[in-house]
C-alpha cells in the first residue's frame, strides 16, 4: 500500500470557501448590533454606502486571511515517527504533533455548510488535555473516509503490540443496523408519554385552580360556576367541549414535537461492526459519525421502558472516557435507542468480550432504604400542601384527594424502587440495576475503574451499613445501603484492578 | 502490556485470603491540620466582626445582631467540626493502592491502586506554610469524587509519600 498522507497537505480546494464563509459569518455575528442600530437611525444615503464600502473591505480583508489560513493549514502522517501532525496559523505558526496511540476516536462530522458545499469534517479525538481536539473542516469524501480509516488502523495497531489486529482498510462488515422511519415514529410517539403525563397534570392543576377561586369567594359553589357559565358561555356543554379540544391539542403538539425531536437526532441512525471497531452514524442537522473502541468504553447503559420493551426498542447509552471535567458533556455519551434486544447482544458481546451473565455476588441495599425514600419524597408533598393551602387558599376537601393520590402513587414508587435495586458483583463486571419504569442496566468491566470510594453516615455505623462508590474514567456507579459483609467484594474487585495490565482508556 | 511473564502462574484466588481492605492498619494525619483549620476559621471570624461592625455603625439596624447571631452560632458548630474531624483524617499506603480516610458524620474512605494513578502533587498554602505542613494529592482519571488529597502532612513526609507513590506508579508503567 502506497503511504497515503505521508506528505504535508491541503484541505479541498473548496475548503477556503468554508473558511471565508465561517470567518464572515462569524465577523457578522459581533456586528449585529451595529446593523440594528443602523437600522433604527434611518441613516443617510452617504452614511450607508460608507458602510457598505466599509463592509465590502471587510469582506476582501477576510477572503485574504481565508486564503491564507487556508494555504497555511497543512496535515501529513509522519509513518515513521508515528505521528500525525498538523500545521496552521497566519502570524503564530503553530504545530500539533499526536502521536498514533494518544488518538482515542476519529470521527466525520457534516454540519449544514459542510452539507451544501459537499465536504466532510475529520475530527480527532485524543487522550489527555481536554482541549487538544483536531478538526480538518473540508475534505472529500473520499479523501475523509480514508484519512479516518488510517488513522483509526494506526491508533489500534500502536495500542495493541502484538499484530493481531488486521489492516483496517479491508474490513469485512460482520452486521449492520440502521433504524427505519418506521421505528423513529415508533420512537417519537412513544418517548412522549411522560411529557403528556406533565402536560395533563398542568392542565389539570389550571383547572382546579380555577375552580377553587369559585369556592373560595362564596360557598354556595354550583351556583356560582353556573351563574359564571351562563353569562360567558351559552351551556356547560360549551364549555367542556372546549377544555377537551384544548386537552387533545396540547397531547398532539407535544407528540409532534418530539417525533420532529427524534427524527432530527436519530435520522438515518446506522450501527456497522467490522472485526475490529463498530461505527455508528445519524442526525439530520448534523450528521455524525462515530467510531467506537472497546477499550475506551467506561460504561454501558441499557434502559428500556414497558411501552419501549413492547414495541422491541431498547435504548443502549455508552459512556466513554473524558477528561475529568467534561462527564457530563454529551460528548463522551452516545446514546442509540430503538435497538432490538438480539443487537443489544451483539454490541455486548463486541464491546465486553466475556460473558457477563455467571453471578458471584447478589447484593440488595437494606430495607431502611424504603423508609429513608418515602421521608424523601413526603419533603415535596408537605411544600405543596402548605403552598396551596397558604398562598393558593385551597380548601382541604380539595387538598386530601391529592395527600392520598401522591400518597399511594409514592408507596408503590418506592416499593418497586426497592425491589429493582440490585447489585451484582460478577468475575470480571459490576452490573447495576434500578428503574421503576424505566429498567436500567449499568455495567462496568472492573478493571478499568479507577478508584472506588466507601462512604458511612455516622447513624449508620450501628447497623454497619455503607454506601459504595466505582468511580470510572466515565463517571460513578454508586449504591446504596451495602451491608458490612458484601463488603469482601471491594477486597476481590481492587486485586481485579491491581492485577491487570490492560489499558483501560 | 499482555504477553507472557516468564515465571507465569495461575493459582486460584480465594476471596477470603484477600487482603482485607477493613483491617487497614491507618496513620494519622499530624494535629497541625487541626491548628492550621482553627487559624483559618478564626481568621474568617475576626473578617466577619469587623465586617458587621462597621455594617452596625453605618446602618444602625438592630437586625445585624440577629443575623450576626445566627453566623456565630455557624461558626461555633463549625469549631466544634475541626475537632470531630481531627482524629478521622488518616491514610494508608500499602503495596498495591492508597487508602485515605476522612469525615465525621459521613466518614468516607477512598481506595486508589497505584497502576491508576495520574499524577501526585504537593500542595502548600500560607497557613501550611506557617505551620510546616502541606496537601497531598493524588489526581486520577475518575474525576472529582475519585481523586484525594490528604492534608496537614509534614513536609518531608509528603514528599516522601510523593515518591512512594510515584515510584510505584512508574514501575506499573514499565511494565
Amino acid at each position: 500500500m502506497n503511504k497515503q498522507f505521508s506528505t504535508p497537505q491541503r484541505q479541498s480546494k473548496i475548503g477556503v470557501l468554508l473558511i471565508f464563509l465561517e470567518s464572515l459569518f462569524k465577523i457578522l455575528k459581533g456586528l449585529w448590533v451595529l446593523g440594528v442600530y443602523l437600522l433604527v437611525k434611518k441613516p443617510s444615503l452617504e452614511m450607508l454606502s460608507y458602510g457598505l464600502i466599509g463592509l465590502l473591505g471587510l469582506g476582501i480583508v477576510t477572503l485574504f486571511f481565508s486564503v491564507l489560513r487556508y494555504k497555511n493549514f497543512k496535515f501529513y502522517i509522519d509513518y515513521t515517527k508515528e505521528e500525525f501532525i498538523l500545521q496552521k496559523g497566519i502570524f503564530t505558526r503553530e504545530q500539533l504533533n499526536i502521536p498514533f496511540d494518544k488518538i482515542q476516536q476519529v470521527y466525520l462530522k457534516r454540519s449544514l455548510l459542510q452539507r451544501i458545499i459537499d465536504v466532510y469534517e475529520v475530527v480527532i479525538d485524543t487522550a489527555g488535555s481536554s482541549d487538544k481536539e483536531v478538526n480538518i473542516k473540508a475534505l472529500s469524501a473520499i479523501e475523509a473516509n480514508s484519512l479516518k480509516d488510517i488513522l483509526i488502523g494506526l491508533s489500534l495497531e500502536s495500542s495493541f503490540t502484538d499484530s493481531s489486529i488486521v489492516q483496517a482498510n479491508n474490513q469485512k462488515v460482520k452486521w449492520r443496523h440502521t433504524l427505519t422511519p418506521n421505528t423513529l415514529l415508533k420512537l417519537g410517539v412513544t418517548s412522549n408519554y411522560l411529557r403528556g403525563v406533565g402536560l395533563i397534570f398542568a392542565f389539570l392543576a389550571t383547572v382546579i385552580t380555577e375552580l377553587n377561586r369559585f369556592t373560595t369567594t362564596n360557598n354556595s359553589f354550583y351556583h356560582e360556576v353556573i351563574t359564571y357559565v351562563e353569562t360567558n358561555f351559552t351551556s356547560v356543554n360549551a364549555i367542556v367541549l372546549i377544555l377537551f379540544i384544548a386537552f387533545i391539542f396540547t397531547i398532539i403538539l407535544g407528540f409532534i414535537i418530539s417525533t420532529v425531536e427524534v427524527f432530527i437526532k436519530y435520522f438515518n441512525l446506522t450501527l456497522v461492526q467490522t472485526e475490529t471497531s463498530m461505527e455508528v452514524e445519524m442526525g439530520l442537522k448534523t450528521n455524525t459519525k462515530t467510531i467506537l473502541k472497546p477499550r475506551r468504553v467506561q460504561m454501558l447503559i441499557f434502559s428500556v421502558t414497558p411501552i419501549h420493551k413492547y414495541f422491541n426498542l431498547h435504548k443502549v447509552r455508552v459512556v466513554l472516557a473524558g477528561s475529568s471535567d467534561q462527564f457530563k458533556q454529551q460528548k463522551n455519551n452516545l446514546t442509540i435507542p430503538g435497538l432490538p434486544i438480539d443487537k443489544l447482544a451483539k454490541i455486548k458481546a463486541f464491546l465486553y468480550k466475556k460473558d457477563t451473565e455467571t453471578t458471584d455476588v447478589r447484593i440488595k441495599p437494606h430495607r431502611i432504604l424504603i423508609f429513608r425514600n418515602i421521608l424523601m419524597a413526603s419533603i415535596p408533598l408537605l411544600i405543596f400542601v402548605v403552598f396551596v393551602y397558604l398562598f393558593l387558599g385551597w380548601s382541604w376537601p380539595f387538598i386530601i384527594p391529592f395527600i392520598l393520590l401522591y400518597g399511594i402513587v409514592m408507596y408503590f414508587f418506592v416499593k418497586k424502587y426497592y425491589q429493582g435495586l440490585e447489585l451484582k458483583i460478577t468475575e470480571s463486571f459490576i452490573i447495576k440495576k434500578q428503574g421503576v419504569w424505566q429498567q436500567k442496566l449499568k455495567i462496568i468491566e472492573a478493571y478499568k475503574l479507577q478508584s472506588i470510594s466507601i462512604k458511612q453516615a455516622i447513624w449508620l455505623k450501628k447497623r454497619g451499613l455503607y454506601r459504595v462508590t466505582f468511580h470510572t474514567a466515565g463517571g460513578d456507579l454508586s449504591f446504596p445501603l451495602v451491608p458490612q459483609k458484601a463488603l469482601t467484594s471491594i477486597n476481590k474487585i481492587l486485586y481485579k484492578i491491581e492485577t491487570s495490565h490492560k489499558v483501560w482508556m | 502490556m499482555d504477553s507472557v511473564n516468564k515465571s507465569f502462574s495461575n493459582q486460584q484466588v480465594e476471596i477470603n485470603l484477600l487482603p482485607d481492605y477493613q483491617a487497614i492498619d491507618f496513620s494519622k494525619i499530624s494535629i497541625k491540620k487541626q491548628q492550621k483549620s482553627i487559624l483559618q476559621l478564626s481568621t474568617l471570624l475576626v473578617i466577619f466582626c469587623i465586617v458587621f461592625l462597621v455594617l452596625y455603625i453605618q446602618t444602625q439596624f438592630i437586625g445585624t445582631f440577629y443575623i450576626a447571631g445566627f453566623l456565630l452560632l455557624i461558626f461555633i458548630l463549625s469549631y466544634i467540626n475541626i475537632f470531630l474531624q481531627q482524629p478521622v483524617y488518616a491514610y494508608a499506603i500499602r503495596e498495591k493502592d492508597i487508602a485515605y480516610r476522612r469525615g465525621y458524620w459521613v466518614t468516607k474512605t477512598t481506595l486508589i491502586p497505584f497502576n491508576r494513578v495520574q499524577h501526585v502533587s504537593i500542595v502548600q498554602g500560607v497557613f501550611d506554610k506557617l505551620l510546616g505542613i502541606s496537601t497531598l494529592k493524588i489526581f486520577t482519571a475518575g474525576g472529582q469524587g475519585s481523586d484525594i488529597s490528604i492534608p496537614g502532612l509534614d513536609l518531608a513526609l509528603a514528599v516522601k509519600l510523593k515518591e512512594a507513590v510515584a515510584i510505584r506508579i512508574s514501575v506499573e508503567e514499565d511494565e
